[in-house]
């Protein structure tokens, strides 16, 4: 039978592909744990800058909050101190600065506060950078200068040579002023000057230290002095004198780093805070970065971050707008940050720091959630693997428990099938399969052995039918014929002619119920049969010539080899079977026509065809041909017909491994009854028939 | 006058059967069941036993009255008259002693010769020396009266329809067909698998004499050959 669903394996396959959502599932429930982590780190961080940044509310003093007319472009021209890792020794060089240097300043021509000639255009520029480190800001300046004029002894004014002026506001408000003068190169005289910068004011030493190195059209000095001196309020200004001959020795120029409208004030010098620092300190930590910065964006203080690698405020002054400016407008932030170069993923929360209403800085902090990453990577490859292995095994389990099903079903299916035969006839009566099982398939198995035994004995019930009939039947019908047997021998004259009649319709009665017995009988008959091999074509030569002997009749024909076609089973049977299927040809053939009786060799099968010509049978009969009780021709000559022929021939073929096949001819119209038996290669038994007895 | 015991459990064919045997002269004990014809075989046995197979509620009752007869008296005739045509019953039948089977319905014509039949051959196997006309063709020697049977000098035991199918085989010389078979049977309808069966029988009691019998030739479509002539 055809199967017209999925099998059991395939739906077990298909419902377990289910399964492999759960990685997915398990990846989304990782993904949501990061994210959760993620926003417990962002909480964090935000809580601790909030800390920072409630520390350093109301502290204006750290950071510049000068109010005038100019403070914006004095903010935004601030000098600032970068913080240098390396030590800095004074000799006039660069070469210690590092990277510090590319970040130093252009003052040219728009920085010129003064000109002799009154032009802009001066004759000198300069570039500047400053550094912090410990105890000291340092300068470099390096001087584009074509006429170097230094200075000499004979002249006590300071301005007579080229020179570098510092400017700072001291305690109390007050501006002091350095002069770095030389006579040549190699180190510098600091002398702290009046307001006209010409005369110093002490002879003393001061703590300032400068190296002054030519360097082809111009020359660099390198200088430091004391971070204590610009602590407060942090103001600082650079100017360049430029004096270009040698013999009257006038200013030609003056660049400054305040231009000549602010000349009574300095820039702001922004340093890194220690006061900031050492109080953020306590609050500091190993794998975070704690930067302050300012409004305009300076860092004035950084702390920690020793365990990650980002470069939150690691060497510029002004870091991304977009870290704090959500901050400067008054509102706390957090921004997720990709280190392009390390492939660092970094979180920074940002909070504001306020001075009365007024935003003063921000305090940025800042921690890489490589922790958080390492964790789900982590967790990801060992719920990969876990979820993995328990799939496969599941599925594994799934399929070889689907396997086993549907190979126990299949077993079963065997079984039921095996215990009814072709012909519906039940073989075995309990199945074996799965009998003691205690699952649904158990129950099945005994469920179909208690079908098969019910039905056997129904089966049994009707296979007894026909010889209780025949034992019930029979016994009347012996009395009758004894009564009429008694009666003819006492009556005569017309009474005998009835008993005779009588006695015609007893027989034709006992006629029927042999009919039905001998089918019922066929079974057990045939199993008794001791097969043995005989030669087809000379039982069906020999049948043909003998039959055609005794129906004068009749025209049967045969038309197949003389002998040598051998068969196993019993001669009997098959003449029993031929006798069954002349009848018919008999009763349908046209009067006079030929029967012929075709024997053929078809490689391992002998086909025996018996053609008759005649009436063709009906398709919806020729269904039921082989059913038994199934009379399809007319009563002819008082002989009754219950169909039990052709079943009892269908029965002998199937006994004999073949089959019996009734169809239809169309020219000349008739029927074909071929029996197809299988051939045997041996031999029969000697027993030549023409042997005469000695 | 030879007694004959009739167990039949249908009183209307044990009517038939004890009047008809009247009528020839015999004196007739009728019984319906098992139980009553055994208690009246304790007392004497019959010089014949008619009996059905099936005796009311008791499938195989004439097996066992036939059993018990059989070791009072080995040679004691006994006839199965059954409705039971299954060739199982009648080989059980025959293995147990009984001298005849036959199937309802009977002819009483024939059920009387066979019994006058089977009183003769007792009686002739009581008188050894009383030898009727022998038959003899090649190893077969037939004696109709005391219907015995010898093949190559050895003695074959046939029932009465056994003995008939042969004597017509080899009275017929170009073959014996199912028609003239079918005589011996004696029997209103006789179908030629019975034919079959009986001679199959035939042929087996030859073979265990000699296992290189093969005179019976079967004549497809038409009967049996006894072709050792």
């Amino acid at each position: 039978m055809k199967r017209r669903g999925l099998s059991i394996g395939a739906r077990l396959l298909l419902f377990s592909s289910v399964l492999l959502a759960l990685p997915w599932l398990g990846y989304r429930y990782i993904e949501e744990m990061k994210q959760f982590l993620l926003q417990g780190q962002e909480e964090a961080q935000t809580l601790a800058v909030r800390a920072v940044a409630t520390v350093l509310h109301d502290r204006p003093e750290w950071f510049d909050v000068t109010e005038s007319a100019g403070d914006t472009w004095l903010a935004q021209n601030a000098l600032y101190a970068y913080p240098i890792d390396s030590s800095i020794q004074i000799d006039g060089y660069a070469s210690d600065w590092g990277k510090v240097l590319e970040r130093k300043k252009h003052y040219g021509p728009e920085s010129t506060v003064y000109t002799r000639s009154g032009e802009l255009a001066g004759s000198v520029a300069f570039d500047l950078v400053l550094g912090e480190r410990g105890e000291f800001i340092y300068g470099f300046v390096r001087v584009t200068d074509a006429q170097r004029v230094y200075r000499h002894p004979g002249y006590r004014s300071l301005d007579r040579s080229d020179h570098l002026r510092l400017a700072w506001f001291g305690a109390a408000g007050v501006m002091r002023r350095i002069v770095l003068v030389t006579e040549g190169p190699g180190t510098v005289s600091a002398y702290e000057v009046e307001a006209n910068w010409r005369y110093p004011t002490t002879g003393e030493a001061l703590p300032v230290r400068g190296e002054w190195q030519e360097r082809g059209r111009g020359f660099d000095v390198e200088f430091r002095i004391p971070a204590e001196w610009l602590r407060y309020p942090q103001r600082f200004g650079v100017s360049v004198v430029d004096v270009d001959d040698a013999g009257e020795r006038p200013i030609e120029a003056v660049v400054a780093t305040v231009p000549k409208a602010w000349s009574q004030d300095l820039n702001r010098l922004i340093v890194r805070s220690p006061e900031l620092e050492r109080i953020i300190q306590g609050l500091g930590r190993s794998d975070a970065r704690i930067c302050v910065v300012d409004r305009y964006g300076r860092v004035r203080a950084v702390l920690g971050g020793q365990g990650t690698a980002g470069d939150l405020c690691a060497d510029t002054d002004r870091i991304g707008q977009e870290l704090f400016q959500d901050a400067l407008d008054g509102r706390q932030n957090v921004l997720h940050r990709h280190d392009a170069r390390t492939g660092e993923h970094l979180i920074v929360a940002a909070h504001p720091i306020y001075a009365g209403d007024q935003v003063m800085g921000t305090v940025l902090l800042e921690k890489n959630s490589a922790r958080i990453l390492d964790l789900q990577r982590d967790t990801l490859s060992h719920a990969a693997l876990a979820t993995f292995a328990v799939l496969m095994l599941v599925v594994a389990g799934l399929l070889s428990f689907g396997a086993w099903l549907a190979f126990r079903i299949r077993r079963l299916k065997r079984a039921a099938g095996a215990a009814i035969d072709a012909d519906g006839r039940i073989v075995q009566d309990a199945l074996h399969i799965d009998r003691a099982a205690g699952d649904d398939l158990g129950d099945l198995s005994r469920g179909i052995s208690s079908l098969l035994a019910r039905l056997k004995r129904y089966i049994g019930f009707l296979e007894t039918v026909p010889r209780t009939l025949r034992h019930e039947i029979l016994n009347p019908v012996n009395t009758i014929s004894m009564t009429l047997q008694t009666l003819s021998r006492r009556a005569g004259g017309e009474t005998a002619a009835l008993v005779k009649s009588a006695q015609q319709a007893t027989r034709q009665l006992e006629l029927i119920v042999n009919s039905l017995t001998e089918a019922a009988h066929i079974e057990d008959a045939l199993k008794q049969d001791a097969p043995a091999v005989f030669d087809l074509a000379e039982l069906v030569r020999e049948y043909v010539a003998n039959s055609a002997q005794l129906n004068a009749g009749a025209n049967l024909v045969y038309d197949g080899p003389p002998a040598g076609v051998y068969a196993r089973g019993s001669d009997v049977r098959i003449a029993q079977l031929m006798d069954k299927v002349k009848d018919n040809a008999l009763d349908f053939a046209r009067n006079g026509s030929p029967i012929r009786f075709v024997l053929e060799k078809n490689c391992d099968w002998v086909n025996l065809s018996v053609r008759n010509q005649g009436p063709r049978v009906p398709g919806h009969v020729l269904e039921a041909l082989f059913a038994g009780m199934a009379p399809h021709r007319p009563t002819t000559e008082g002989r009754p017909h219950l169909g039990m022929g052709l079943f009892i021939a269908h029965r002998i073929a199937e006994h004999h491994g073949g089959q019996l096949q009734v169809t239809n001819r169309q020219h000349p119209s008739g029927v074909d009854v071929t029996l197809r038996i299988p051939l045997t290669t041996s031999t029969p038994n000697p027993s030549p028939p023409s042997q005469s007895p000695t | 006058m030879k007694t004959i015991a009739i167990v039949e459990d249908d009183p209307q064919q044990r009517a038939h059967y004890a009047q008809a045997l009247r009528e020839q002269g015999y004196r007739v004990q009728d019984f319906a069941d098992r139980a009553r014809a055994l208690h009246a075989f304790d007392h004497a046995l019959p010089d014949l036993a008619i009996l059905d197979i099936i005796l009311g509620r008791e499938i195989g009752g004439g097996f066992d009255i036939c059993r018990y007869l059989q070791d009072r008296d080995a040679h004691l005739p006994v006839i199965f008259l059954t409705s039971r045509g299954n060739e199982i019953d009648q080989i059980y039948g025959l293995q147990l002693g009984a001298w005849d089977y036959q199937t309802k319905p009977v002819t009483l014509a024939y059920l009387l010769a066979r019994i006058a039949s089977l009183f003769r051959i007792r009686d002739r196997k009581h008188d050894r020396a009383a030898r009727g006309a022998v038959r003899t063709l090649g190893k077969l020697e037939l004696d109709r009266a005391s219907m015995r049977v010898c093949w190559d000098g050895h003695a074959l035991e046939l029932t009465p329809t056994e003995f008939d199918l042969l004597h017509i085989l080899i009275g017929h010389a170009n073959g014996a067909s199912y028609d003239d078979l079918a005589r011996a049977t004696q029997q209103g309808v006789v179908e030629n698998n019975t034919i079959n069966t009986h001679i199959v029988h035939l042929r087996k009691k030859f073979k265990q004499l000699d296992p290189t019998f093969d005179c019976i030739r079967t004549k497809y479509g038409y009967g049996y050959h006894w072709v050792c002539r």
